[in-house]
């Protein structure tokens, strides 16, 4: 093939190196037409990019809008979530301080038992606490009063006897009072004088 | 946000004269923007992209058009950096391809056998010109192309156009009389 084409290229080469003939050669390189029709294909391309540029920007748009809406939503839940929990928070939680004083006394002294010894714990004031105070359970805001055994039963029994008359409740002394016969004498003369 | 009709209308009147613009430049300037393309590139299908590419650049800064004095210069340079940016992409591929690419001669027809072969020639030669004097020799074959324009679009003086259009021309013959000598030489040894 090489040998083919070696005298024809030698003539070309050799033809070329005159002026004209190069001249005309490098004219044609570019020289090359397009297709039929290119400006209306070009138009149609440019008509194209231009539609799919707007719809892209439609859908940028829309997207956009519905992040906003959705954030916006979010955020109002997340306020109002908020202000239900602050709510929550801030309601004054009833710490009450207990005396302390104790419920119950011992028995020792019988001037404690009265019916203060069964009344509730006496409330002093109320504390306003916000955030994490510390709950009080139900027992502890009201507690019930300690069980009497029989046997501690018993020893109030025996303690209220003997203890004075004036400090007992009046129930326990009228059971107490021993009644002394009554002296009934005959009516003379001489005493209504 | 209220706009007066007088706005809407202005800007609805310089919307559509935008559009207008651009197709008039397209439908004025539409083959020299494919041949500059073709004059890098080489290959038909790879310039018709490249001039609507190109277009597609103009119609992005249409806005400038009214103030732009040549348009052909200034539409060459895009074209061309377009041209390049895509050679560049697929140069390996074209690397090759850039020999075959020239239009096959009609059976039979002796005329058009020996130009296509004349062509590959010029071609192989043009290649191996140094990057700078193969750009502006590309550049000056295209149809109507002044050195001027060719500074433009390269962004060099004039008269360095002509010095390097010389010199590449200089160049060429001494390849042609170098290939003339090596392929006499077989020819005598056979």
């Amino acid at each position: 093939m090489n040998s083919e084409q070696t005298p024809d290229r030698t003539k070309d080469g050799e033809q070329w190196l005159d002026e004209g003939r190069l001249e005309e050669a490098l004219a044609h390189y570019s020289a090359s037409e397009p297709r039929m029709g290119l400006e209306t294909r070009i138009l149609a391309h440019i008509q194209g990019h231009v539609a799919r540029r707007q719809r892209r920007w439609r859908f940028a748009f829309a997207a956009a809008a519905v992040a906003v809406l959705a954030m916006v939503v979010t955020a109002n839940l997340w306020k109002k979530r908020t202000i239900d929990s602050a709510r929550t928070s801030t309601r004054p939680v009833p710490s009450p301080v207990v005396s302390k004083q104790p419920v119950v006394s011992t028995m020792a002294d019988g001037e404690n038992l009265t019916s203060q010894s069964v009344q509730k714990p006496r409330v002093i004031s109320h504390r306003r606490k916000i955030g994490s105070s510390q709950v009080l359970t139900a027992a502890d805001v009201r507690p019930s009063p300690p069980v009497q055994t029989d046997l501690t039963e018993e020893i109030a029994v025996r303690e209220m006897r003997v203890s004075p008359v004036g400090a007992t409740p009046e129930l326990y002394v009228s059971n107490l009072r021993t009644i002394e016969p009554v002296e009934i004498r005959e009516l003379s003369t001489k005493d209504r004088n | 946000m209220y706009l007066p009709e007088q706005v809407i209308l202005s800007r609805t009147i310089a919307a559509q004269s935008e559009a207008e613009q651009v197709e008039a430049v397209v439908r004025q300037h539409a083959r020299f923007v494919y041949q500059v393309a073709y004059a890098v590139l080489r290959h038909p299908q790879e310039a018709e992209d490249a001039a609507q590419e190109t277009f597609i650049r103009v119609w992005k800064h249409a806005k400038e058009l009214s103030g732009i004095l040549n348009h052909r210069a200034w539409l060459a340079r895009i074209a061309w950096r377009v041209a390049c940016d895509r050679r560049r992409k697929s140069l390996p591929a074209a690397a090759d391809k850039d020999l075959l690419d020239v239009p096959t001669p009609e059976p039979g027809a002796e005329e058009s056998a020996i130009r296509s072969q004349q062509m590959q020639l010029l071609e192989r030669l043009i290649a191996t010109l140094p990057n700078e004097l193969r750009e502006t020799l590309a550049l000056s074959t295209v149809e109507e192309m002044t050195s001027v324009e060719i500074g433009e679009v390269l962004g060099i003086p004039e008269s360095s156009v002509r010095v390097r259009l010389l010199r590449a021309r200089q160049l060429l013959r001494e390849k042609l009389r170098a290939l003339n000598e090596r392929e006499k030489a077989p020819t005598k040894r056979i």
